[in-house]
């Protein structure tokens, strides 16, 4: 096998198996539906006892329009989806967070460029996920082979993902951001609300984590302002910023839509459980 | 800032851990804490309640107990079915080297016996679901309060499947479907497909609850125990980033039990004492019982001491090294851990 080994796809195998569990198509309470009984995504997004809008849910970044992955890269994007992924629907953000600048407009620094081309060249076997290590932001918010579940309450947002079953907690107690925070793989997130909006920040990034497929690197200094606007029950508008002074001259904003789960929950996914890559991952 | 003992942290579960604890994150209060008259946090104050009357279970606890390195204190050897004993003992003989933790895999029922003790557990509830963040692993679980029953023919998983009601004030958490992959302490009891796990939440006051929790694995073990966890509130606390990342251990973890060095009594009588060091605050504390040297690293418990040679030993895989001087007393004892030496100074 080639050294572009398939680099989501080591993560895949626990996920493809649990599939079948009984965790899954449990009609969920509260959950609006139509006259057929299926979910109503179209319907009023909820809101919680202090009048905030509830997120609640299990949700997941929703598919690339057909054709769109294969228009802007070719084949070339393909080699690290595992049978039962169809790579092609995975979000262009999720693969290259760049892909709407041209090549001479990238806000990458001419100095980091060498960096993103070895992690490109590597991806299959330096990338963190190749090595179970944590999808860090914003990555986790666009993977869409695993949901991931909001569990919102007053003071504070729980995140849960199935990739690697790992949480994430977003403070909404008012607090700010530490001044001088301990690097970590997942960050540490504030939100306020500014109207229907959750604005949520984030800092204390280490500088391990990648922010796409393809391995733009990122510095300490990264920051992430997330944007989450539930639209009705079943979608929720979600802006991502990326701020890297360190690495980028300018901010990456992107916007996605990310898409309720309804009746159904997060599995459980094991990174460690079946790896049998690093094996074979060549030493360089 | 609080400090996560690290004494219960055994070779097989750490790596990054003392890395994190510098972090600034559990600078931050808890919210809502009562005060006594003179502005000093009133642990003792009553249990608080959510707006639809029930316990309010939320906030960063840890175990007043830890059951991390035995969970059957009080079993006998023929409680145990005889496949679990025989698990047991060969796990034990080699240095407990293929356990969950050493491979980076979840705790499984761990997590209810045990976490919480070196790594704190931030309760998050809603009125339908209780969520359980670890620090360990950044690992969670879930536990549905919908009135959902537990699945009929489940599928295994590391973490299980959990349902939860109330009776009365507690909150009697279900667990079942875990696999069989992990062990139920760092000692190694193993556990078959069929555990169940039952945890009784009493929040008995603002700082205490009184956690129960009962395992029944008939496949295992010939009768169920219960084991009084207990959990602190921790009130400037949160949890920190926990990574498997940086695993180093396993290298270490070689050899038998059976291979023990022969070491004449009277030499091992020579260490037994009290070591003191900054890192343990209670100190490290080495006994002799029959033949064989205990030591307990700062409140973990005793561990058996299994001798490497005259004057090094084995603790569950960790090697403890004793000093002397030029005239042969017994200076210091050196603990090798995989984050670095850590030396005791022997009490005059």
């Amino acid at each position: 096998m080639s050294n572009r080994v398939k680099g989501v796809g080591l993560l895949l195998a626990a996920t493809l198996l649990s599939a079948n569990g009984q965790w899954l198509n449990y009609p969920a309470p509260g959950t609006p539906r139509t006259r057929d009984g299926r979910p109503d995504l179209a319907a009023k997004a909820p809101r919680t006892r202090d009048g905030k809008p509830d997120l609640s849910g299990v949700w997941q970044s929703e598919f690339s329009p057909k054709g769109e992955i294969d228009r802007l890269f070719g084949p070339e994007l393909r080699d690290f989806a595992v049978p039962g992924d169809d790579p092609t629907e995975f979000p262009k953000y999720f693969l290259n967070l760049l892909v709407d600048f041209k090549p001479e407009d990238s806000p990458l620094r001419p100095e980091f460029a060498e960096l993103a081309r070895h992690n490109s060249a590597l991806r299959g076997t330096i990338s963190p996920v190749a090595q179970c290590l944590p999808q860090s932001l914003p990555r986790a918010d666009l993977t869409n082979y695993a949901p991931f579940k909001i569990i919102q309450t007053p003071g504070l947002i729980a995140v849960l993902y199935e990739v690697d079953s790992t949480n994430r907690q977003i403070y909404l107690d008012g607090r700010k951001l530490p001044v001088d925070p301990q690097p970590s793989w997942v960050g540490y997130s504030v939100g306020k609300w500014e109207g229907d909006t959750l604005v949520v920040d984030s800092a204390g990034f280490n500088d391990k984590g990648w922010l796409d497929v393809v391995g733009h690197p990122h510095s300490e200094e990264l920051r992430i302002q997330e944007r989450f606007h539930r639209r009705d029950f079943g979608h929720m508008d979600l802006g991502i910023t990326v701020e890297d002074p360190k690495m980028y001259t300018k901010p990456i904003t992107i916007k996605v839509t990310l898409v309720l789960q309804a009746d159904s929950d997060i599995l459980e996914t094991v990174c460690n459980e079946n790896e049998k890559d690093r094996a074979h991952i060549e030493k360089r | 800032m609080h400090k996560f003992a690290p004494m219960y942290k055994l070779a097989m579960l750490l790596s990054v851990m003392s890395v994190s604890l510098a972090a600034q994150w559990p600078n931050h209060p808890a919210p809502g804490l009562p005060k006594t008259a003179e502005g000093k946090i009133n642990l003792a104050a009553p249990a608080p309640r959510t707006p639809d009357g029930k316990p309010d279970l939320n906030g960063v606890w840890k175990t007043s107990r830890s059951f991390l390195l035995n969970s059957a204190p009080d079993l006998k050897p023929e409680d145990m079915q005889p496949w679990a004993a025989a698990l047991y003992n060969h796990s034990a003989d080699n240095y407990r080297n293929d356990t969950d933790g050493i491979n980076c895999l979840p705790p499984g029922p761990k997590a209810s016996i045990a976490l919480g003790g070196g790594y704190p557990v931030k309760i998050v509830q809603t009125p339908n679901l209780a969520v359980l963040l670890y620090e360990y692993q950044t690992i969670f679980r879930q536990v549905f309060m919908d009135g959902r029953a537990l699945p009929e023919d489940p599928n295994p998983t590391w973490m299980g499947y959990s349902v939860g009601r109330w009776d009365g004030d507690t909150l009697v958490v279900t667990t079942a479907s875990y696999n069989d992959r992990t062990s139920l302490d760092l000692g190694g009891h193993p556990h078959s497909e069929s555990l169940r796990v039952t945890e009784r939440f009493h929040r008995t006051s603002f700082g205490h609850i009184d956690l129960q929790v009962t395992l029944d694995d008939p496949k295992a073990y010939k009768r169920s125990w219960t084991l009084p966890v207990g959990l602190d509130l921790v009130t400037d606390g949160d949890l920190i980033e926990y990574v498997c990342e940086n695993e180093r251990d396993k290298q270490h973890l070689v050899g038998k039990r059976s291979e023990e060095f022969s070491v004449p009594v009277n030499v091992l009588a020579q260490y037994v004492g009290r070591y003191d060091t900054p890192v343990y605050p209670t100190g490290v504390i080495v006994t002799l019982e029959g033949n064989r040297l205990m030591i307990d690293p700062g409140g973990a418990g005793k561990i058996p001491l299994v001798a490497q040679s005259e004057n090094t030993f084995s603790m569950e895989g960790n090697i403890v090294e004793f000093q002397k001087d030029s005239k042969g007393a017994v200076t210091g004892v050196l603990q090798h851990w995989t984050e670095g030496d850590r030396p005791a100074v022997r009490r005059k």
